[in-house]
């Protein structure tokens, strides 16, 4: 059975495999951001000690893509918000949760 | 190197941390007294000719100040380079600078650069370290906020005057958590920055239809957190528990699916999602489509259609 791992509104589902068409992220710092913060700086971000074992990718619609060959973490730099998840060796795919805004009657990304 | 320190240190390690501490944390405002020789304090250390000091009510109204003596960005912004981060400084500033365009917050920034006053202060006063430079001038910058040393001018702006914090940063459920002397106020509850009426309205008097209005997860915490969870959902009506499944995910983050629609004009039936915030162990609501009549039917709606194929490992 596939995985799924919820960091917040931030979900981690587990891939078979990398779809076609990707086109790598560059990582620059020692962690991925996979969900901004809109109010206090508090992203949700994959920690990256080994750029050649953590690569991100997106596809053309934005979606996020992941591949790790070492177990990871899942992390905020508010800790006390959400607390860390490990994230197994995998391929996986990022999304953001939905919710319906009743009073616009419009679906939308969950946003903290 | 130093490499024990003597009981009589360690008391005074306390001490220079209270200090310091209560220096940061002041709601004492500094006098033109104060502003003047701060002010010579900072020009004589950069070797600049003494020029007029100008303290401001607060941090706006000192940018405010800058902007009308026509100094450009690019002028102010060679002095940025403060990384600071605390509770009270990355809230008071992000708010700052999400209401004035353009807003540069200096490298001078007093009070809010006491964690790295103590520092300086304990090995002065504390280890009596020898041939430092004298830096008596930028400890005493700490009495007031943001200093913005010009050419012509020396803006700064004067401290708080009333400060409510938690643990979590800053923190007012009746009203703002930071205000100054001319009125500007800032409303934050747990560290979370949210709308003046949330934070002035009484508890008894929030409704679920002002919950629904709110965007951001975080502000909806805290509505929730102000209002009690109790109240909030005592109008609706459980639809699906998680109680009706032997799943452990569920069973912790107690998930229940409940229609609003009593206190949402305009709906016959209006679920929302309940649940359970793993670390923090605060509920959230979150609304689903009207078409969902079921926990699994809200989680392929909130999360994907196949939603069941996968097995949770964790929740945070």
């Amino acid at each position: 059975m596939l995985r799924l791992i919820k960091h917040g509104e931030v979900l981690f589902f587990e891939c078979k495999g990398l779809p076609k068409g990707l086109t790598q992220i560059e990582v620059q710092q020692e962690y991925i951001i996979v969900g901004e913060s809109e109010t206090h700086g508090n992203d949700h971000r994959v920690a990256v000690a080994d750029k050649l074992k953590v690569k991100a990718y997106k596809d053309a619609d934005g979606s996020l893509y992941m591949t790790n060959l070492d177990k990871t973490k899942v992390f905020c730099p508010k800790r006390e918000k959400h607390g860390e998840s490990e994230l197994p060796e995998s391929v996986w795919e990022i999304v953001k949760a939905n919710e319906f805004d009743y009073v616009t009657n419009q679906v939308r990304e969950v946003r903290d | 190197m130093i490499t024990s320190i003597t009981s009589n240190q360690s008391r005074l390690l306390d001490a220079c941390r209270e200090k310091w501490i209560a220096k940061g944390l002041s709601t004492t405002p500094a006098t033109l007294d104060d502003a003047v020789r701060i002010k010579n304090g900072v020009y004589k250390f950069l070797g600049k000719s003494q020029v007029p000091v100008a303290i401001l009510n607060n941090p706006i109204e000192a940018w405010a100040a800058v902007c009308l003596f026509g100094i450009s960005r690019n002028q102010v912004e060679s002095q940025v380079g403060s990384q600071v981060e605390s509770q009270v400084e990355s809230q008071v500033r992000s708010q700052v600078e999400s209401q004035s365009v353009d807003f540069i917050w200096p490298w001078l920034d007093g009070k809010f650069y006491a964690s790295y006053c103590s520092y300086l202060d304990a090995f002065i006063n504390v280890f009596k370290l020898r041939n430092i430079p004298d830096v008596a001038w930028f400890l005493d910058c700490a009495n007031v906020e943001l200093i913005y040393p010009l050419d012509n001018i020396c803006i700064m702006s004067n401290n708080f005057t009333k400060l409510h914090k938690n643990e979590k940063g800053l923190h007012n459920f009746n009203g703002a958590a930071v205000e100054y002397a001319s009125g500007y106020k800032i409303y934050a509850m747990n560290g979370v920055i949210v709308p003046e009426w949330l934070a002035e309205t009484p508890a008894y008097a929030l409704s679920f239809e002002e919950y629904a209005k709110i965007t951001n997860a975080d502000i909806k915490a805290e509505f929730v957190k102000k209002a009690g969870i109790e109240r909030l959902i005592s109008c609706g009506k459980e639809i699906d528990t998680y109680k009706n499944y032997n799943n452990e995910w569920w069973n912790k983050s107690e998930y229940r699916l409940i229609d609003m629609s009593s206190v949402l004009q305009g709906f016959d039936y209006a679920p929302h999602l309940l649940m359970v915030n793993q670390t923090t162990k605060t509920f959230h609501l979150e609304g689903v489509t009207p078409n969902c009549k079921t926990l699994i039917d809200a989680f392929k709606m909130r999360e994907r259609d196949n939603y069941a194929d996968y097995q949770i490992l964790d929740i945070k």
